[in-house]
């Protein structure tokens, strides 16, 4: 597609760890294209959170490496860019918002240095002009003293308002991509709503794509157009949010939606997939959730499903819909 | 915070009293006397004990303890006087201020030394930790800690004064002849704060907000510099002030290598002669610097880190 801005082919990101080597990222594709707001959705452990720091280059290294794929933005390859080329393209391009607000700010400089720093980086503005963008930013992600704010440090301000300085300090750029790790995970349910809807408008705006990364289907609905679901470091259902929520076809989606509770449905207890995600060291042969999997069945434990393409577009890695071979595997 | 810095300079009254007390009391355990010392033991026949008994009484050694306490302290509160020496005859005030300042410039020159290099070498070995520089490093500044500074200042000595003529070995007669023993006190306080440095720093650049300056494309030697740093450097002052102490009180040492009239050297005079004036004068002056140095190092911690509060 013309409109495609990042184009992430069979990536993988091993951790090479004293116990063994750990697949966060196995053999994963997907692409975004200009605008959308594709969800990575999956528990703690799938590889999600591995996959954003993987395009930004700043996965914990040693142990992490990136053993193999590509990721093409705008049709380069980020993975062979020098370190010094990746820097121009973080926080400028592509930023990332992260889960904990507290942790992620630097306790020791004011919201407002650490937004101008990025600005006076990668836009050359001088310290006077990234000052004034930097209370203008703060306005815009929904500050209600910009003026003052910009001059605090994080630990003076609520997690909600941490969150929108993370928000700022990631748009300050304008960046093409936004990637946003649990962006509202740490926070409480109401503010949660805010950052979400703040989100929403700034995707109006300014027309940024958005990689959300959740576990949250509930945030998936209201922001996503396209969704990933990742399982153990692979995605095993890749469609658009409709679908997905429609008609889930993974067994492992299907058990997801229904782990969420429903709003006047009577429910004694909340439905939960058995079983735990499988430790990275020791993956089962074949199908990784076939060990959990309700519908599993012969081919299941012995070899691993591909993910195929259904007739209507969707992708999907089970081998329910697989037998006999992708039909263009 | 000038609250705060106010409250924090009373708080040093009733210390400074404390110490006071414990170095008077506790150098009039030490075995003889000052006077004894000076004329010889009566016992030995050489001076009359009649004579003995009067320098005694007139230096007021048989009062009660505590009389010559209060008499002490009341002699610096109310007249700023810090006594004469027994040995000397003359007022102690005078000799302190003569020798304060190469004690200072030793004790404050040697910490200013040691955090330099120290902080350098500190984040380097963080920069390339476990390898093979940052290795290196922890086993210099192991040495560095390790090695006496008598032995340590005649290394130096031998190395740049005898064999290559390039710097002073005695005496304190300027910048120049300040660098060796600066430089023998300061490579003792390398290694304790080069290796706090060390772990402070390894302790931070594992932190969210170093994730979140990589992820904006902040460079490398800016996140240590710069983000990590600062966020690193509250253990490192509490070293730094801490090392001060033993610098200030290793000085003596240092000044006896290089025959420096410092107040270490005047100290240790003071106490072959159970000089008790001069002995408590001296050690006040230390206590007292090393305090004031600490407080200096606490109101610090503000300015580094904005989540400390005063109060």
């Amino acid at each position: 597609m013309e409109n495609t801005l990042l184009d992430i082919k069979n990536l993988k990101t091993y951790f090479f760890t004293e116990e063994g080597v750990i697949p966060a990222v196995d053999d994963l594709s997907f692409t975004l294209d200009a605008g959308e707001t594709l969800a990575i959705v999956g528990e703690s452990g799938c590889g999600k959170s591995v996959t954003s720091l993987s395009i930004l280059r700043i996965y914990p290294s040693p142990p992490g490496k990136i053993v193999g794929g590509e990721i093409l933005y705008n049709g380069e390859d980020l993975l062979q860019k020098s370190e010094g080329e990746m820097r121009k393209i973080r926080g400028n391009d592509i930023s990332m918002i992260f889960q904990e607000p507290l942790t992620a700010l630097n306790p020791v400089f004011t919201v407002g240095r650490q937004i101008m720093e990025g600005l006076q980086m990668h836009q050359h503005l001088d310290k006077k002009q990234a000052h004034e963008k930097a209370v203008e930013l703060l306005a815009q992600v929904g500050i209600p003293t910009p003026e003052r704010v910009v001059d605090e440090y994080p630990h003076q301000l609520s997690g909600g308002m941490r969150q929108r300085v993370m928000i700022a300090m990631a748009l300050s750029c304008e960046p093409k991509i936004l990637i946003a790790d649990e962006p509202t995970t740490a926070l409480d349910v109401t503010i949660q709503a805010q950052i979400l809807e703040l989100l929403v408008s700034i995707k109006e705006e300014t027309g940024t794509s958005i990689i959300l990364i959740t576990h949250d289907l509930g945030i998936v609905a209201q922001i996503a157009q396209n969704v990933m679901v990742m399982y153990a470091g692979q995605a095993v259902e890749y469609a658009d949010v409709r679908s997905i929520f429609k008609d889930p076809l993974h067994p492992y989606t299907v058990g997801l939606l229904r782990s969420v509770p429903v709003i006047g449905v009577e429910q004694d207890s909340l439905y939960s997939i058995k079983g735990s995600i499988p430790s990275a060291k020791d993956y089962p042969a074949g199908c990784r959730f076939s060990p959990r999997c309700q519908d599993a069945f012969a081919p299941c434990a012995g070899e691993m499903p591909p993910l195929c393409t259904m007739p209507d577009g969707r992708r999907v890695r089970c081998w329910k819909y697989a037998e006999g071979g992708c039909k263009d595997a | 915070m000038l609250r705060y810095t106010i409250k924090r300079l009373l708080q040093l009254i009733p210390t400074l009293l404390a110490v006071s007390m414990i170095i008077f009391f506790s150098i009039r355990l030490i075995p003889g006397d000052p006077i004894s010392l000076m004329y010889g033991l009566s016992e030995a026949g050489g001076v009359d004990p009649a004579f003995i008994e009067q320098m005694r009484e007139q230096y007021g050694l048989n009062d009660p303890l505590i009389t010559q306490y209060f008499r002490y302290m009341g002699n610096i509160i109310f007249h700023g006087d810090l006594g004469t020496s027994i040995v000397t005859k003359k007022p102690i005030m005078d000799e302190l201020m003569n020798r304060y300042q190469y004690t200072i410039v030793l004790a404050l020159g040697g910490t200013l030394f040691g955090s330099i290099i120290g902080i350098a070498v500190g984040i380097i070995s963080a920069v390339f930790h476990n390898k093979a520089a940052d290795n290196f490093l922890m086993a210099f500044s192991m040495i560095a800690v390790s090695m006496p500074s008598f032995f340590l200042g005649m290394i130096l000595m031998l190395v740049f004064s005898l064999n290559l003529g390039l710097l002073p070995s005695v005496g304190m007669k300027g910048v120049k002849y300040a660098i060796l023993p600066v430089a023998t006190l300061g490579l003792y306080a390398v290694g304790l704060i080069a290796r706090t440095t060390r772990s402070s720093m390894l302790d931070v650049v594992n932190q969210d907000y170093i994730r979140t300056a990589r992820s904006r494309g902040v460079s490398k030697t800016k996140i240590y510099l710069s983000h990590a740093f600062r966020n690193a450097l509250i253990p490192i002052l509490t070293a730094i002030g801490l090392r001060f102490g033993i610098l200030l009180v290793g000085s003596s040492i240092v000044e006896t290598v290089f025959t420096i009239p410092g107040l270490g050297r005047f100290m240790i005079d003071g106490i072959s002669h159970r000089d008790y004036p001069v002995i408590q004068s001296t050690m006040l002056v230390f206590a007292t610097t090393f305090v004031l140095v600490n407080t200096l190092v606490d109101l610090l911690y503000g300015f580094v880190d904005p989540r400390v509060k005063y109060d």
